[in-house]
């Protein structure tokens, strides 16, 4: 079934080379189908499947292994992967580009070898399919090819896939030295090799100071193509740290290093989304804070192992899965209905829109159940995972040793301020991009969408919300990974218990504010008037407050570690007649970091820079001091 | 049961009469009677709404879906007797995240009629919760430190003030600070918030509601008071101790909810509102008391003192 399907994924390529986008689509549905049954039918039944495949022109037999883990991974791309090629055919169909064809191409390529690294556990094939996973999206994100900013961007993606790949080439060399076999299907990952090869996934999943691609990436790429990679495609890297963390040993120290780099990389990306005005670059923030929450599930599994306290393993583990399960429902739902924003309006500032609520009705519900199911709240999906995470943080309080204990209370606080601050971050988002009135021209004349942009976001809404009020389904979903990761079905039957009992009460909840809002709204009578403005009659709508506004009390706080750079015009004369402010948010890593590095390196090389310099007689001096340097060596030799 | 509910529906709005009058005969006056806020209550039902004409669907639905959030959230919360109507262990998310969702739909209703001073105030409101809600994850951390991770009713009604054990004073006096304090923030009280002030920029809570009117102001009046009664009734459950009867749990619930009206009134009566922009600044305090409690507690109990 699963090998049927990649056939027909291989297929597909050829109406995208003649730019046949719906036939496209319909065959990737196919094949998203087949590979769903196959990867659902391995999941369930718990029996790894192997197949084996000898080409017979290559030394080499290929080998897929469907294991648990790699069937969980691959029913969430076969789910997620049709939905996001329906909304881009529609989105393709509404912003037509020169580089259709080999956009459709590559987004092909993407996905088989997205496919390809979860099934390969051969050393050398797995990091071909990785290597073509990055190359494929980079040629992807190039659809708008004439921008400048694209390009830069996508170069800049292009060379931390790169980095992110060394670093796992060295990790599985090193493995190959250890053990002589080119393939990890049973290997114990130990000392360096581990922590090289966790350092390589966390590049592509996003983790703390590796994360620089996501805010640069995501904006420039198609809305889809962002959907894809930050709903999709950065769990690559989740699926290899589970590998990893599960195939070798950790100290309790090791994790709280990994730990402390998962608060991190929650904290840090909350605070980016939160003062952010793109709002792509706002969601890709909020992807690394969900990665980050993520790690701190996986931490608490291998903590609960290591401490041998089932539950808090469990409810880690599950969490975590959970997570990563919702996360790849409302991400890519968020991103989608901000390709429609941008269609509709051609901004992504949020300061440049508003009212939107009115025009784009249908985008703004939908966006709304996106935000309040990132936010945590409970009757929405993102609550369920972050019950299970919290739940295991809690068992750690009262362990037997500080460290732990202390390391539990640390990361409870942490782990709340960052829920708070998401929020935060996302009414935010929400209320001035939807709320109030038009802050432009643009936001004020946009129309809604057709159907076929609206309908892969309400299907990931509508999923999104029976997830959160019936948390069981996703368990129902993750267990048997869970199970295969070593964790008692007794524990995850508990779990299942509990979040039958939240799922009545918050089903109770709904009905209940439903009825409360239809029986008043039935029996009170109401009348439209202008918003009170203190007796003024009908302030402007600049008036309104902006998302700089909204976060201030707070940005108060957040100063030392958000750095805005201001550049405004002194104010000249007794009347000015224009006055320029703007403000930029300033991320550390990428603009002190990193960008310094780049300096670095840059006049590192520019030392040698002059040995190339054009000249025939410089080239003919060298071959001469060549021959020379050969010439003394030759002699010199003894014979 | 039935007694959780009749608390629940009756004794918020008693709650904010109490304060009102407190402050009343503290200043030297008569001043309304108890009931007011609930015949205030009844009196906005019979009124009509008048929607903005900025809002949206938020702006008509919020005030329903916070009322039933927050009830909800008080369903976890014993009223009077000695079990909540439901619980479960850890049941204590589940209530701060029902919290968090009427605020944020309140949040969102009050941006969506495009008015300043109403995302002032939502701004303001909204930028508690990031301290609110690390104090108190911490503070039935330490809690269920102390005791184990049980139904938040539960661990309340554990943790009894005993004046033989140092111990038990310090985390309930210590928590109970916390909480209180909490209890004024959320309930829009002196000196984080004065309900009664007449200039929109100061505000908090009440500017959030400016736009809405009737059946809605009735419902989030009531929200808020019972926001405030679920603080008190949780502090007032570490005055009972454990083994007591019924009706012994009703009158010391009662007692407790009732004085700690009376002080937030005194409270409001002796101190004036904080500065605006340093607010969140005293915010923090729940959370730095959460701390220590939680700090002293492991460090007592790996041998410390």
């Amino acid at each position: 079934m699963i090998c049927c399907g990649l056939i027909l994924l291989w297929l597909t390529l050829i109406p995208a080379l003649f730019r046949r986008s719906a036939l496209f689509t319909t065959m990737l549905c196919l094949a998203s189908v087949c590979l769903a049954f196959g990867f659902g039918r391995v999941l369930f039944s718990s029996a790894p499947q192997i197949c084996h495949l000898q080409l017979a022109t290559l030394p080499l037999a290929i080998q897929f292994e469907v294991d648990a883990l790699a069937a969980f991974f691959g029913c969430l791309f076969a789910l997620g992967f049709p939905l996001g090629m329906l909304y881009g055919h529609f989105y393709l169909k509404a912003h037509p580009g020169e580089g259709a064809g080999s956009h459709l191409f590559w987004l092909g390529i993407m996905m088989i070898s997205m496919f390809l690294v979860l099934l390969l556990r051969h050393i050398l094939l797995f990091l071909l399919a990785w290597e073509l996973m990055s190359l494929a999206s980079f040629f992807a994100i190039l659809f708008d090819r004439n921008n400048r900013q694209t390009r830069s961007n996508a170069l800049y993606y292009f060379v931390m896939m790169h980095l992110g790949a060394a670093v796992l080439l060295c990790g599985f060399a090193l493995l190959y030295l250890n053990t002589g076999s080119f393939s990890f299907r049973n290997l114990v990952f130990a000392g360096l090799a581990k922590w090289l090869l966790i350092i390589g996934f966390a590049f592509k999943a996003g983790f703390f100071p590796f994360y620089s691609w996501l805010p640069k990436a995501h904006p420039v790429a198609p809305s889809h193509l962002s959907g894809l990679m930050s709903g999709l495609m950065i769990k690559t890297g989740i699926f290899g740290i589970i590998l990893v963390l599960f195939r070798s040993e950790w100290q309790a120290i090791e994790l709280y290093i990994l730990l402390a780099v998962s608060l991190i990389t929650a904290f840090n990306g909350v605070i980016h989304a939160l003062t952010e005005t793109n709002l792509k670059r706002c969601l890709a923030y909020s992807s690394i804070e969900n990665i980050g929450l993520i790690g701190v599930g996986l931490c608490f599994w291998q903590l609960g192992i290591l401490f041998a306290n089932p539950l808090m393993s469990a409810l880690g583990l599950a969490g975590a899965l959970l997570h990563t399960l919702f996360h790849s429902t409302f991400k890519p739902l968020l991103f989608y209905l901000s390709g429609n924003i941008l269609l509709a309006t051609h901004s992504l500032e949020i300061d440049s829109l508003g009212g939107l609520h009115k025009n784009l009705n249908y985008t703004s519900k939908l966006f709304l159940l996106g935000s309040l199911s990132i936010s945590a709240l409970p009757m929405f999906s993102g609550f369920i995972s972050e019950f299970s995470i919290l739940g295991a943080i809690l068992l750690g309080f009262n362990s037997h040793s500080l460290a732990s204990t202390l390391c539990s209370v640390v990361t409870g606080g942490v782990f709340a301020f960052v829920s708070a601050l998401v929020l935060i971050a996302f009414t935010k988002l929400y209320s001035i991009v939807f709320s109030g009135e038009a802050r432009s021209e643009a936001a004020s004349k946009a129309k809604e969408h057709p159907l076929g942009l609206l309908l892969s976001p309400a299907i990931l809404a509508l999923l999104s919300l029976v997830l959160g009020l019936f948390g069981k389904l996703g368990l129902a979903f993750v267990s048997p990974l869970c199970i295969t990761l070593g964790i008692s079905q007794s524990q995850l039957v508990g779990l299942g218990g509990l979040l039958r009992g939240i799922s009545l009460i918050l089903v109770l909840l709904l009905l209940v504010s439903v009825i409360l809002f239809l029986l008043k709204s039935r029996l009170v009578k109401h009348s439209r008037h202008s918003t009170w403005a203190c007796g003024y009659f009908k302030g402007s709508p600049k008036l309104q407050y902006t998302g700089m506004a909204y976060i201030n009390p707070l940005a108060y706080f957040l100063k030392p570690l958000l750095h805005s750079p201001k550049l405004h015009q002194e104010v000249q004369g007794y009347f000015p007649r224009e006055l320029n402010y703007r403000e930029e948010l300033f991320d550390y890593l990428d603009k002190g970091l990193i960008a310094s590095l780049c300096r670095w390196l840059g006049k590192f090389y520019g030392l040698f820079s002059g040995i190339q310099n054009g000249k025939t007689n410089s080239y003919i001096t060298y071959l001469l001091l060549a021959l020379l340097a050969l010439l003394f060596w030759v002699l010199g030799v003894p014979r | 049961m039935i007694l959780n509910l009749f608390f629940m529906l009756v004794i918020p709005l008693l709650f904010v009469g109490i304060i009102n009058k407190t402050k009343a005969i503290w200043a030297g006056r008569k001043g309304p009677s108890l009931l007011q806020p609930l015949f205030t209550f009844l009196k906005l039902l019979h009124k009509q709404e008048i929607h903005s004409l900025s809002s949206g669907h938020i702006f008509r639905w919020a005030p329903s879906l916070a009322l039933t959030a927050v009830f909800f959230a008080a369903l976890f919360v014993p009223f009077g007797s000695r079990q909540a109507c439901f619980g479960f262990k850890g049941d204590f998310f589940l209530v701060m995240s029902l919290l968090a969702l009427a605020k944020a739909v309140l949040v969102l209703a009050a941006m969506d009629t495009g008015s300043s001073f109403e995302g002032m105030g939502a701004s303001r409101e909204i930028s508690f919760t990031a301290f609110l809600e690390p104090a108190f994850l911490l503070i039935i951390g330490s809690l269920a430190y102390a005791g184990g991770l049980e139904r938040i009713g539960q661990l309340f009604y554990r943790h009894t003030v005993n004046i033989y054990n140092e111990w038990s004073v310090i985390i309930a006096v210590m928590t109970a600070l916390a909480l209180f304090i909490m209890l004024l923030v959320e309930g829009a009280r002196v000196p984080f918030d004065d309900p009664a002030t007449h200039l929109e920029l100061t505000m908090i809570h009440e500017v959030m509601v400016l736009d809405t009117s009737g059946p809605n102001l009735a419902l989030v009046h009531y929200a808020s008071a019972l926001k405030m009664q679920i603080y008190a009734s949780l502090i007032s459950y570490f005055l009972i101790p454990e083994g007591m009867g019924t009706l012994g749990i009703t009158l010391v619930f009662l007692l407790g909810s009732f004085s700690l009206a009376v002080l937030a009134g005194l409270v409001e009566s002796l101190m004036p509102r904080f500065r605006i922009s340093r607010n969140l600044e005293l915010v923090i305090i729940p959370l730095s008391v959460a701390l220590l409690v939680l700090a002293a507690l492991i460090v007592h109990n790996m041998g410390g003192f």
